[in-house]
């Protein structure tokens, strides 16, 4: 494998010492551009004391490129679909190399405490979303007990 | 040296203060992009700097799309010039690091480090001096795309300023480029509000070659750019002023040709000389002078070369003193384009003025093009 960039030891560095609140990432033993990432349910949100898991990778031309991250912990949400994969901006047309691991698992922690049903990328959660809000927080906070609970 | 006013007051604060002062302005040098110090920092007219690399990979990543400041988004319509500030700052940052290495850097492993960052900057201002001899700097890029211009008297649409084809924001919204001549956009059309959003600095701009022009149209456009001059307030009259604005147009292609007599510039960064105070007072020199950058006189160019010669020993450094002295003096100003002078000039005993006054001029243009 081709040396890792100084920027990705700097990022990773950081991530251990200077660890954002609510959020863990650990980059895998093998494979230092693939991290092993945890998100805390935003207080207030149907996510609330839930503790997700996702997975997030370094592609070789980042930070030129985005990173890729995914959702392995099954959530109910309108811009996040069946496997996982997320509907964010800066995860795609919006990316930019000021950002960094960090940044974008907060964003994705946003995301979290507000879901925008307009631009959804699982249409069945958007609908339902957009109905009947209250019913669909529900079905979150029950997915986020079965799922997600710590 | 004597320190006065604000400097002196900080340099007798505690250690602790002073602390956190270094460390913000570390903080300040780095690059958004690479996480490193900025290594040859071009800044974007929104005044977010990046290495000149970094940058130019951001821009060359995603082909077809607007050119946008990683850190404010703000369009890039402007090619980014070099902020010598940052890298004289820098510069001799790096000299103090290099003469202190045995004391600050105890292992070897560290040393190792400071030498292999010393030589990929090395590499860096090679590779950028290398593209702008090439005439190829962010890959042409900003010599072969084209902005979204709306002008009020066309109601505000905004048109390709390569070929004026109409950019409807459908057309644009996969692939930033014009549907009709297939150039680059490098801002957004969809979100030119008004003619004014484009930031040209207030500079008249041209964009396109001759042949894109009919008879006469191009002279008369050049003529009216060279003509502009922002400030105004030189009225002094002389038929020179005039010229000391907008060059780069016209002169874009003989430019090219006299690249080798003046891409130097980064050269004299490079201190390859003990000297680090004087390297430091250079760089205050040119935060002053910076800051009283205006229209350049060339016209008088002639009276200061005598000045040139005092105030520059024969290693081409401006003498710390000199330049404290003659802070105070209006001239210094002309002086500036004398202080990004490569060293080559130096060594030339006898240069007659009139060569002299040339070259600065094209100086002038490339420091304004760049």
């Amino acid at each position: 494998m081709a040396s890792l960039p100084k920027r990705i030891i700097k990022e990773t560095e950081r991530l251990v010492t200077d660890p954002v609140p609510g959020i863990t990432a650990e980059p895998h033993d093998d494979n230092l551009r693939y991290f092993q990432v945890t998100i805390e349910g935003p207080a207030g949100s149907p996510y609330e004391e839930g503790l997700f898991q996702l997975e997030l990778y370094l592609p070789d031309d980042y930070p030129m490129e985005a990173p890729k991250v995914r959702f392995l912990t099954k959530i109910y949400h309108p811009n996040i679909d069946r496997l996982g994969r997320i509907c964010l901006d800066i995860l795609k047309t919006n990316w930019s190399p000021a950002l960094q691991i960090r940044t974008v698992l907060l964003s994705v922690q946003a995301l979290l405490a507000s879901p925008n049903p307009n631009d959804p990328l699982a249409n069945d959660v958007a609908e339902d979303w957009i109905k009947n809000e209250q019913g669909a927080k529900q079905t979150a906070r029950e997915w986020t007990q079965r799922y997600a609970k710590k | 040296m004597g320190y006065t006013g604000i400097t002196s007051k900080i340099l007798t604060q505690k250690k602790k203060f002073q602390k956190l002062i270094v460390f913000n302005l570390l903080e300040a040098c780095q690059c958004g992009i690479c996480h490193e110090f900025l290594s040859v920092p071009m800044m974007i007219s929104c005044g977010h700097n990046y290495c000149y690399r970094c940058l130019k990979n951001w821009f060359m990543t995603n082909v077809n799309k607007e050119l946008n400041c990683p850190n404010c988004r703000e369009s890039v319509v402007n090619e980014p010039c070099l902020n010598l500030m940052i890298e004289q700052t820098l510069a001799s940052l790096f000299e103090v690091l290099k003469a202190r290495k045995k004391k600050m850097f105890k292992e070897e492993k560290e040393r190792a480090d400071l030498d292999e960052l010393l030589r990929e900057r090395f590499d860096d201002s090679f590779y950028h001096k290398n593209d702008k001899n090439q005439g190829t700097l962010f890959d042409g890029i900003f010599k072969n795309s084209a902005v979204a211009i709306a002008d009020a008297d066309d109601d505000g649409i905004p048109r390709c300023s390569n070929c004026h084809w109409e950019l409807e924001p459908e057309d644009m919204e996969d692939e930033n480029i014009c549907p009709h001549c297939h150039a680059r956009i490098r801002n957004n059309a969809s979100s030119l509000g008004n003619p004014n959003s484009i930031n040209l600095n207030g500079r008249p701009t041209m964009m396109g070659n001759r042949d894109d022009y009919s008879d006469g149209e191009y002279d008369q456009i050049v003529d009216e750019i060279r003509n502009y001059n922002p400030s105004d307030v030189d009225s002094s009259g002389e038929s020179d002023s005039s010229e000391s604005v907008g060059y780069g147009h016209e002169d874009r292609e003989e430019e090219d040709e006299n690249k080798e007599e003046h891409d130097s510039d980064l050269d004299s960064f490079v201190v390859d000389d003990d000297e680090e105070e004087g390297a430091g007072d250079s760089v205050n020199g040119a935060i002053h002078l910076a800051a009283n950058q205006g229209p350049v006189n060339l016209s008088s160019e002639e009276d200061k070369d005598s000045d040139f010669y005092e105030h520059h020993d024969s290693d081409g450094f401006v003498s710390g003193d000199s330049l404290g002295e003659s802070d105070n003096e209006a001239p210094v100003i002309q002086k500036r384009p004398v202080i990004l002078d490569d060293e080559d000039d130096d060594d030339e005993d006898v240069v007659s003025v009139n060569q002299r006054s040339k070259r600065q001029r094209r100086q002038l243009v490339l420091s304004d093009d760049e």
